[in-house]
């Protein structure tokens, strides 16, 4: 996990592009990726859970066919579990080198909030922090009114495969 | 026999073509017989003097004009057609030119066949050539990054095999838009690129990338105007020609066989191939038959017909080294046909060679590597002299006097490898190919056994000028690629289970309607109905995979001396395509085990009152929702004792092993060992203690078991259990507090509840429990994959005793909650395999069921 494409601390503008972001909220924080990343957004559903695997890994679920993991953020970014609710979402993002051989995951969050159009001259670069999630974290939007925390959400998927980064995604 | 003989004799009749033309020109369809005398005339010299090119554009073009002539049609197409004749005579008498100055006219670049087209056609034409030029502009632009990424990459061969395949669709794609000049060039740079390869020659970059701009410029010409004409690329061509022969250097006679497609039918390859595969299988199976039974003429007469198909349609492809080598098998079948002569081993062993190396060339087609030129004149040249029996003609005997191992035969100078009349047998009547497409196709439909699969009959196409399709009529089929059948298995599947949800809705099951309910059961059957059909896509008989055992019987049992009939039974089961193309290596090694180890010598068997000839049989059939393959010899048997103390001695079995503790199947079980062998010394066919390994590998990733039954002195037989397909397992669904898990039927033997009596703790080793007399230990799953709200008293669930590698145990579920089928998908997650887990059902509820891999599952639980 050293120098790979994609760097977090290198100010932000390098990671991500100026484009379109999903932001959704977790605990308190608003959180934003990018919306190439994001294949769908779904509602909550019967989760079946999945032993021996880290417990973040709430289970697996039948996304029309496909049996696909979902990750429950909150308690991999070590956060106070909270019950489900109507506005909790699983948003479904595929991650890997390209289209065919995508990993596609289920990411549970509280709530969607909008699809926003970030230009670069937002973007800050990550200021140190212990946050669980600092690891996770490739850099920071500055709104108008707010701060979204624009998550790399491959990296969060690599800690179950490391390959998954390697091979350059 | 190249230019020697063919300098003398220019093609007759050329001459007086273009005066033939210009009369047709001036006076219009009615003098258009004396022409089509003529064209006709030529085409068979040219024919005969090996000028494929020519001889096909004459034939096509005479029998276009004739129906022409004869429809009455002429005059409107007479513009097309003389300008396309105009080419043609253009072309012959460079032909002409070419042999008498001695040089081979194959180098030319031949005009387009003749082809009319209605405006239907054309449109199809244009639509064909727009999807082509689409595609091809990408792949251009891929082949030309990958032949220059050969100077940077690490592992060039991949790259080069991957361009040699980008030409060689490239080719085919020119071919059947009947491009010539294009599809010439990129033969030549195929075959250049062979050359470079096997002879490790470096990749000539430059050169290709020339090859890849001219193909490149053609097409952007094309994209402009679909009639653009291709370029000159003679001094490309002999370009790549002189790279090609520089590479092959003095190797002559090594080179491979080369086969070029081509002519009018080039699209229909593909069902070219299968069919010849199912021809040669058939072929085998009947020299196979016929040398159990050397009266049996049917046999010969199957076989023969086999060739004489595959030569017939091979012709239409202009597959020539194919065609002589069919063409000189087929005449030793005629010698026994015609009782000239008796067929015998060595001549069952000819045709069968003929037979691998024909499929050897087919193979070749897709990418593999061909026979060398030697080997297939060799074989030539033997069944040449096998079919002139006795007396063999002198010129027979020269070429296999030539054959020995040293070095090559007196090649012809300049070997062109694609010249096959460079290396034509010296069969006296020229290679037979012929004329008119109908190599009798219906009798040698008729002659199949009857419960052959909808492979269908060797259709060859009806000739391109009329094709209103007369005749006997075949099933059409169709190449599907499997991962569409796939796609679609899995959304069948999705429907079935989106339809039960529909059917069990709360919603919908308040309403009080029959119509309502009726119509839902219909939906239900249809969607049942069309599961079975989607399954059934992917099933295929086991009948090719037994025929294939059936030559291996013969030649094992011939190399070890032993006599031995196979008796094939169920040859028509039906298992999925997958299943069938795993089982074939199993099955190698068990036969061989059998035949080798399990059946005695002759002596031996009659010295015990046995028939001298072993008796091996294999035989597939249905059993309770599996296919079953099993394989009996009635050899020798296993001998227990000397399996018990092998394994004690190579330390596989505890030394303290109570040997009558042991059950019959565990004994039976310790051949499945790696590196166990009880053979006294390793032969090449069997004994060195890996096959039996590998088979019960293969059959468990197939999920599949195998079981030994054997009795000492009477026989062994093996059985291999295995699921109908890959896709569907038949699952027991248990629930363990409030999450389900299917346990593979297969792997569980009963379930019981237990009563607290049989349950017993032992100190630091976990629970067991009673079952029958036997002591088994207890895995609770609620532990394993930590259920935590799971029954915890055994007595209040139910255990279910499973068996792995001849380990029983049992597992520990709160309930049953039935049966069924259910379509195995992987959990998506990255690292694949969870430990103890094979993946996931999706249930009627269209939630999800883990399904547990009984195997690492116990396996984990013991390394705890």
């Amino acid at each position: 996990m050293t120098s790979t494409a994609v760097a977090p601390n290198q100010g932000a503008a390098g990671v991500f592009a100026a484009g379109k972001f999903l932001s959704f909220q977790l605990s308190k924080e608003e959180y934003g990726i990018a919306i190439l990343k994001v294949r769908e957004i779904i509602g909550m559903v019967d989760v079946t859970p999945l032993p021996r695997t880290p417990d973040y890994v709430l289970g697996v679920i039948n996304l029309r066919g496909r049996i696909i993991p979902v990750l429950d953020l909150r308690r991999k970014f070590g956060m106070e579990p909270a019950p489900f609710t109507n506005e909790t979402c699983i948003v479904v993002v595929d991650v890997g080198k390209d289209q065919d051989n995508a990993f596609r995951v289920g990411c549970i969050v509280d709530t969607v909030s909008e699809v926003m159009t970030i230009g670069a001259e937002h973007f800050e670069p990550t200021p140190r922090c212990a946050n669980a999630a600092g690891d996770y974290i490739a850099g920071l939007a500055k709104l108008k009114d707010r701060v979204l925390i624009l998550l790399d959400i491959e990296r969060v998927i690599s800690d179950l495969d490391p390959t998954l980064l390697s091979q350059g995604a | 026999m190249t230019a020697q003989q063919r300098s003398p004799m220019s093609i007759p009749g050329i001459q007086s073509l273009g005066p033939l033309v210009d009369r047709v020109r001036s006076e219009g369809g009615q003098a258009t017989g004396d022409l089509v005398r003529e064209m006709r005339t030529v085409g068979e010299s040219a024919r005969a003097s090996s000028l494929d090119d020519l001889a096909r554009l004459c034939r096509v073009a005479a029998e276009t004009i004739e129906g022409l002539a004869s429809s009455g049609a002429f005059d409107e197409h007479a513009d097309l057609v003389l300008t396309h004749l105009t080419n043609l005579v253009e072309f012959a008498s460079k032909c002409d030119a070419m042999l008498t100055v001695g040089g081979d006219p194959s180098t030319l670049v031949p005009p387009s066949l003749l082809v009319l087209q209605d405006a239907d056609e054309r449109r199809h034409f244009a639509e064909t050539l727009a999807m082509f030029l689409s595609q091809a502009v990408g792949s251009m632009q891929e082949l030309e990054e990958e032949i220059l990424s050969l100077e940077t990459v690490d592992k060039p061969e991949e790259t080069v095999a991957g361009i040699r395949r980008s030409m060689h669709t490239l080719k085919a794609e020119f071919g059947v838009l009947n491009m010539n000049g294009p599809q010439k060039l990129c033969h030549q740079a195929e075959t250049t690129i062979d050359a470079c390869t096997e002879h490790g020659v470096p990749f000539p970059v430059d050169l290709m990338l020339q090859v890849v701009d001219q193909l490149k410029t053609h097409l952007e010409a094309l994209s402009r105007d679909t009639k653009a004409s291709f370029g000159d690329i003679t001094a490309l061509l002999d370009r790549l020609r002189a790279v090609a022969e520089q590479a092959c250097g003095g190797s002559a006679g090594q080179e491979l066989v080369k086969l070029t497609v081509g002519g009018e039918f080039a699209d229909s390859l593909t069902e070219f191939v299968t069919e010849a595969r199912a021809h040669l299988t058939d072929a085998e199976g009947a020299m196979v038959a016929l040398s159990s039974d050397p009266e049996d003429l049917e046999s010969v007469n199957l076989t023969f017909r086999a060739f004489h198909t595959i030569k017939g349609v091979g012709g239409f492809l202009n597959l020539t080294p194919l065609v002589e080598l069919a063409h000189a098998a087929e005449t030793l079948l005629d010698g026994a046909r015609s009782h000239r002569l008796t067929f015998g081993t060595m001549e069952i062993d000819l045709v069968l060679a003929a037979g691998d190396m024909i499929q050897q060339m087919i193979n070749s087609l897709e990418g593999a590597p061909g026979p060398s030129q030697r080997e297939w004149k060799l074989l030539i040249s033997r069944l040449v002299a096998a079919a002139a029996g006795g007396t063999v003609r002198q010129h027979a005997v020269e070429v296999p006097s030539a054959a020995p191992r040293h070095e090559a035969p007196p090649a012809p100078s300049s070997p062109p490898p694609v010249a096959p009349a460079a290396v034509a047998p010296p069969v006296q009547e020229p290679p037979a190919i012929p004329p008119k497409p109908a190599p009798k196709p219906a009798p040698a439909a008729n002659q199949r056994p009857p419960a052959a699969t909808p492979k269908s009959a060797p259709a060859p196409a009806a000739p391109a000028t009329e094709g209103d399709g007369k005749g006997p009529r075949v099933e059409r089929t169709i190449k599907v690629s499997t991962t569409r059948l796939d796609m679609l298995v899995d959304m069948v599947g999705e429907l079935v289970i989106a339809q039960s949800m529909v059917l069990q809705d709360p919603a919908i099951q308040r309403l009080d309607s029959q119509s309502l309910a009726r119509n839902i059961g219909q939906v239900g059957k249809i969607t049942r109905d069309l599961q079975e059909a989607a399954m059934s896509l992917r099933m295929v008989t086991v009948k090719a995979t037994f025929q294939k055992m059936a030559r291996l019987v013969r030649d094992v049992a011939g190399k070890s001396g032993k006599k031995v009939a196979l008796v094939i039974e169920g040859e028509e089961t039906e298992l999925d395509r997958n299943v069938v193309e795993q089982i074939s290596d199993p099955l190698v090694h068990m036969i061989r085990n059998a035949i080798d180890h399990g059946i005695e010598a002759p002596d031996d068997r009659r010295s015990k009152g046995k028939d001298a000839e072993g008796s091996l049989s294999l035989s597939a059939y249905h059993q309770g929702g599996s296919i079953v393959i099993e394989i009996r010899d009635d050899g020798r048997g296993l001998d227990r004792q000397k399996l018990i103390s092998k394994a004690l001695e190579k330390g596989v079995l505890p030394p303290d092993t109570n040997p009558q503790a042991m059950s019959d199947a565990e004994v039976y079980n310790l051949i499945f060992l790696p590196g166990f062998s009880t053979a006294e010394k390793v032969t090449d066919l069997s004994g060195r203690g890996v096959g039996m390994d590998v088979v019960r590998r293969n059959i468990e990733a197939l999920r599949g078991k195998i079981e030994i039954d054997s009795r000492p002195g009477e026989g062994t037989t093996f059985r291999m259990r295995l699921p109908l397909t890959l896709a569907i397992i038949d699952g027991m669904v248990v629930r363990v507090g409030s999450n389900r898990f299917v346990l593979p039927t297969l792997s569980i033997e009963q379930s019981f509840r237990p009563s607290a009596d049989d349950v017993h703790h032992l100190v630091d080793r976990g629970e067991c429990v009673h079952v029958r007399g036997a002591v088994l230990p207890v895995y609770r799953l609620k532990d394993i994959f930590a259920q935590g709200d799971g029954l915890d008293d055994l007595a209040e669930g139910i255990l279910i005793v499973v068996e792995v590698d001849g380990m029983r145990s049992c597992l520990f579920v709160d309930e049953i909650l039935g049966q069924q089928q259910v379509v195995i998908k992987s959990l998506g997650m990255p690292r694949e395999r969870v430990t103890g887990l094979s993946g996931g059902a999706i249930m009627t509820d269209g939630r999800v069921a883990l399904i547990v891999d009984v195997g690492t599952l116990i396996e984990s639980a013991l390394s705890a």
